[in-house]
């Protein structure tokens, strides 16, 4: 099954080599820096699981097979927090696998997200926020007087 | 007929049925002149101290206040009423908040007419502090400004923006900043250009807790309203008798408040990421539609000035010399 972290109600921005995600549905927030950040750019550009592993372990001269194992981890527990989904992948970079190099230096780290929920609270008590992008549905009656 | 054609029509009724209301004013806000009308004296009594009262020439936008008594505009409504709706579609924002007290915005972008309809005569105070901010930001999404969550106050070094979340400091350090002479552009909502860093007020009201009245007292005027909303005590000031000193000038530094237990203030760099982090979620829940085109702009904004977390300290009155001196140091 494809990856993607085009995800609905998710924003994500680059910060050089940190990404921030913010989830609008709950109000939380995401850092991903390091490896755990080159992971999710890796998957932004349709790289697999396998590509983003070799990849970091060329970089950092780290074990493919342990560097990989410890990515697909990272990626479960993405999935499992909702910041990238199953589904149609976003679309593959045209730039050749050899010309994304990861941006890390020295020693492979485990990869790891913070999460912020510190805000969670107060923007679910919040009673302006939430107008839903469900469109306009006119009461029947008025539809009604419409056509008339 | 579409949702979007019945709301331009009914704008379009709003201001044809009467030539003009029985009051009316001109405002700036953030880049824009606004004409203000109110269907009544109590609707320009609950508003019209929030906004930056300017005269000028041209008008960006002509926005009505008014109620169910005024005008029908139950037509607009949207079916299962008890929901918050935003609809953008054909050069029409509009967005229905119910809540316990209902407010209908809606802004015809092309004809440049919005309407600010309050079905109960009434509207909640946070929506008295900062009015039709929804429209503002509707007639920003085409240009590089943002209505962001930050107070703003400036000095001869620069303006800085203090962007946090509630009870962080922000109203503290702005307020004490005002008191010490420095400009003021704003203690909840400012616009910024995230192309080129300059900061506009968009209202001139301040929303002071309990807590702060010892320390901002003779702010606090003979007929300042206290709202109290599920006993959430707020004095609603208008600092428009600053006159001049309301404005705006160009982002000289980001400040992050947050309390660390320093008596006196102090600094510590913080990352672009930070201060996107402190600006992004308020800016972007208190204002419905276009959220990736909203994070773009604070994602630049956040890149244009050094950030740095300010623990503002025990003592307000020592907050704008640390801060001039923090300025001056860039």
């Amino acid at each position: 099954m494809a990856l993607t972290t085009t995800v609905p109600l998710l924003i994500s921005q680059q910060f050089d080599s940190e990404v921030v995600l913010a989830n609008y549905q709950n109000g939380v927030y995401y850092n991903l820096d390091g490896s755990a950040a080159q992971i999710w750019l890796g998957l932004k550009l349709n790289r697999t699981v396998e590509e983003i592993g070799r990849a970091l372990a060329a970089a950092t001269d780290g074990d493919v097979t342990s560097i990989t194992q410890q990515v697909q981890a990272f990626v479960d527990s993405m999935l499992a927090e909702g910041l990238i989904a199953n589904g149609a992948a976003d679309a593959r970079s045209e730039a050749p696998i050899e010309t994304w190099t990861p941006m890390l230096s020295g020693a492979f780290v485990a990869p790891e997200f913070q999460r912020f929920d510190n805000l969670r609270e107060l923007l679910l008590m919040d009673p302006v926020h939430d107008a839903g992008e469900e469109g306009w549905p006119l009461r029947e009656n008025q539809e009604k007087l419409q056509e008339n | 007929m579409k949702a979007s054609d019945l709301i331009r029509r009914e704008i379009a009724g709003v201001f044809a049925r009467t030539a003009s209301e029985p009051i009316e004013a001109q405002a700036r806000c953030g880049p824009f002149a606004l004409r203000l009308s109110f269907a009544s004296q109590d609707l320009a009594r609950m508003f019209l101290p929030a906004y930056v009262q300017r005269a000028g020439d041209s008008v960006d936008l002509d926005l009505r206040f008014i109620t169910a008594a005024d005008h029908d505009l139950s037509a607009l409504v949207p079916e299962a009423s008890e929901k918050p709706r935003l609809l953008i579609e054909d050069g029409i924002y509009s967005v229905w908040q119910p809540a316990i007290i209902p407010v209908l915005y809606a802004i015809d972008l092309v004809a440049r007419r919005g309407i600010a309809w309050l079905p109960k005569g009434e509207a909640p105070p946070w929506i008295r502090s900062r009015p039709a901010i929804s429209l503002i930001h509707a007639l920003m999404h085409e240009t590089p400004w943002c209505a962001v969550h930050a107070a703003a106050i400036g000095s001869t070094a620069g303006f800085t923006l203090l962007a946090g979340e509630g009870h962080s400091g922000k109203t503290t350090a702005a307020l004490a900043c005002v008191k010490a002479g420095w400009r003021y552009a704003g203690d909840d909502f400012v616009a910024v250009n995230s192309a080129t860093g300059a900061i506009e007020p968009l209202f001139c009201s301040a929303r002071l807790r309990p807590a702060l009245v010892d320390a901002f007292g003779d702010l606090i005027g003979d007929t300042t309203p206290v709202s109290d909303f599920n006993g959430e005590l707020r004095h609603e000031l208008s600092l428009a008798n600053l006159g001049e000193r309301i404005g705006g000038g160009k982002l000289r530094a980001l400040f992050i408040p947050r309390r660390r237990g320093a008596t006196s203030p102090e600094f510590t760099p913080a990352k672009q990421s930070d201060a996107f982090r402190a600006l992004l979620p308020t800016t972007a829940y208190e204002l419905p539609g276009w959220p990736n085109r909203i994070a773009e702009k604070v994602a630049r904004i956040a890149g244009l000035a050094p950030v740095f977390f300010a623990d503002t300290g025990t003592r307000p009155a020592e907050i704008p010399a640390a801060f001039a001196d923090q300025l001056q140091r860039l």
